[in-house]
């Protein structure tokens, strides 16, 4: 599941985009989109599973006319509701136990160790506390999607994202006392 | 709370159009708050993604395929039977007082057949020695519980070195008592235990049955 081609090899002669350019746009998009997925609640496998499913659902897409515009949030949108689908705990990924999320730094000292792990055990707790909503606007932010195509995937307006996404941020700052 | 930290997070998302965004740059070089505030989101929104991206990689570790810890118990277990396989032929060997007493038998006897003479020859000699590496441990005590048994002692296994740090030495009797003093075909047994410094720790002397083969040998 590690490879960097696109799972099949459809004709493209109407896509409009050269299957050159499919292939780089999966391997700019399919990390994000696993990242996104397995944050929202999905397993590993699970989240190749769905963002594979994506792709092959944006070449049937693109072949049968459809819009090329918003690539990027096609595809997130997509991968969105095949995850809503397949899930039958959403909130699973953020209700896991306290301290089962290990800190990044192998290398830190062991009182930044300490420090860090109690920045997270914060940082998940202010995290339950968002809505669902809001969960969603800051993953997909994290992604480095812009408000609009937040919007697009959620299917909401781009100033309900700005506002989503700063109600936020201001509960994890206050939460998190940082 | 300043009027403007509303527009903080856009800001720094550059969200904002040209004219907003300049408006956030100017009272950010005068707002204190507002300044502190942008910190503590930008911290925020990078703990955020670092948080997502340890329970990504915390998932990975979770989903590791199964078969994984399965090949490990499997090759655990496999290298146990294997460990097991290699050992059991020395296991086997320590079952020395049949072996031993057969082929002793089969030595002083004559009663005993050719047969069983041949049996004890077949032994590997690897065997035999470990045999004879485990009759030695036990040679100094049993030696002297079997002197009214079926197999008589020999004086070389007496004189066989114990795994204990004990000397053992036979003294014929006529050597230090008179003669008449002691009944015949006794012997004496000397145990010296030698301290660390190697002075005698200690000795006994022990009384002997001297086997009726020495004593037809003797004058």
């Amino acid at each position: 599941m590690s490879g960097e081609t696109l799972p099949l090899r459809l004709p493209l002669p109407r896509f409009g985009t050269r299957e050159g350019e499919a292939t780089a746009l999966y391997r700019e998009l399919r990390k994000p989109l696993v990242r996104y997925l397995v944050s929202l609640g999905l397993s590993g496998d699970e989240a190749q599973d769905v963002v594979q499913d994506a792709f092959v659902g944006l070449q049937r897409h693109l072949a049968a006319g459809g819009s090329q515009e918003n690539i990027r949030s096609w595809l997130y949108r997509v991968a969105h509701n095949h995850a809503r689908n397949r899930q039958t705990s959403y909130d699973r990924r953020f209700s896991a136990p306290l301290g089962e999320v290990d800190t990044m730094s192998d290398e830190a000292t062991p009182e930044r160790a300490v420090l860090e792990k109690e920045k997270f055990r914060r940082l998940g707790n202010a995290i339950r506390l968002l809505s669902e909503r809001e969960r969603e606007c800051l993953l997909l932010r994290g992604g480095g999607l812009r408000y609009r195509e937040i919007g697009e995937v959620l299917g909401i307006p781009t100033s309900t994202v700005g506002d989503t996404v700063e109600r936020a941020i201001k509960k994890l700052a206050e939460k998190c006392n940082v | 709370m300043c009027d403007d930290s509303g527009r903080l997070i856009a800001w720094l998302d550059q969200e904002l159009p040209e004219d907003e965004a300049a408006f956030v740059e100017r009272h950010l070089q005068v707002c204190v708050g507002c300044q502190t505030r942008l910190v503590a989101y930008q911290q925020v929104s990078r703990t955020f993604d670092a948080y997502c991206d340890a329970e990504i990689a915390s998932e990975r570790r979770r989903s590791l395929p199964r078969w994984i810890p399965v090949m490990s118990a499997g090759a655990a277990a496999a290298v146990a039977v294997a460990a097991v396989f290699l050992t059991f032929p020395r296991g086997r060997v320590l079952q020395p007082p049949i072996n031993s007493q057969t082929a002793l038998s089969a030595a002083t006897d004559p009663r005993m057949g050719a047969a069983h003479s041949v049996v004890a020859l077949e032994t590997p000699p690897s065997a035999v020695n470990r045999v004879e590496r485990v009759d030695r441990r036990y040679a100094a005590v049993p030696a002297r519980r079997r002197s009214a048994g079926a197999a008589p002692p020999e004086v070389r296994d007496v004189g066989a070195l114990p795994a204990e740090p004990a000397i053992e030495i036979t003294i014929p009797s006529d050597a230090v008592f008179p003669p008449g003093a002691v009944p015949e075909g006794v012997s004496f047994v000397a145990d010296v235990i030698l301290g660390a410094d190697g002075s005698a720790e200690r000795l006994r002397l022990q009384p002997r049955f001297v086997t009726s083969e020495r004593r037809a040998t003797r004058p």
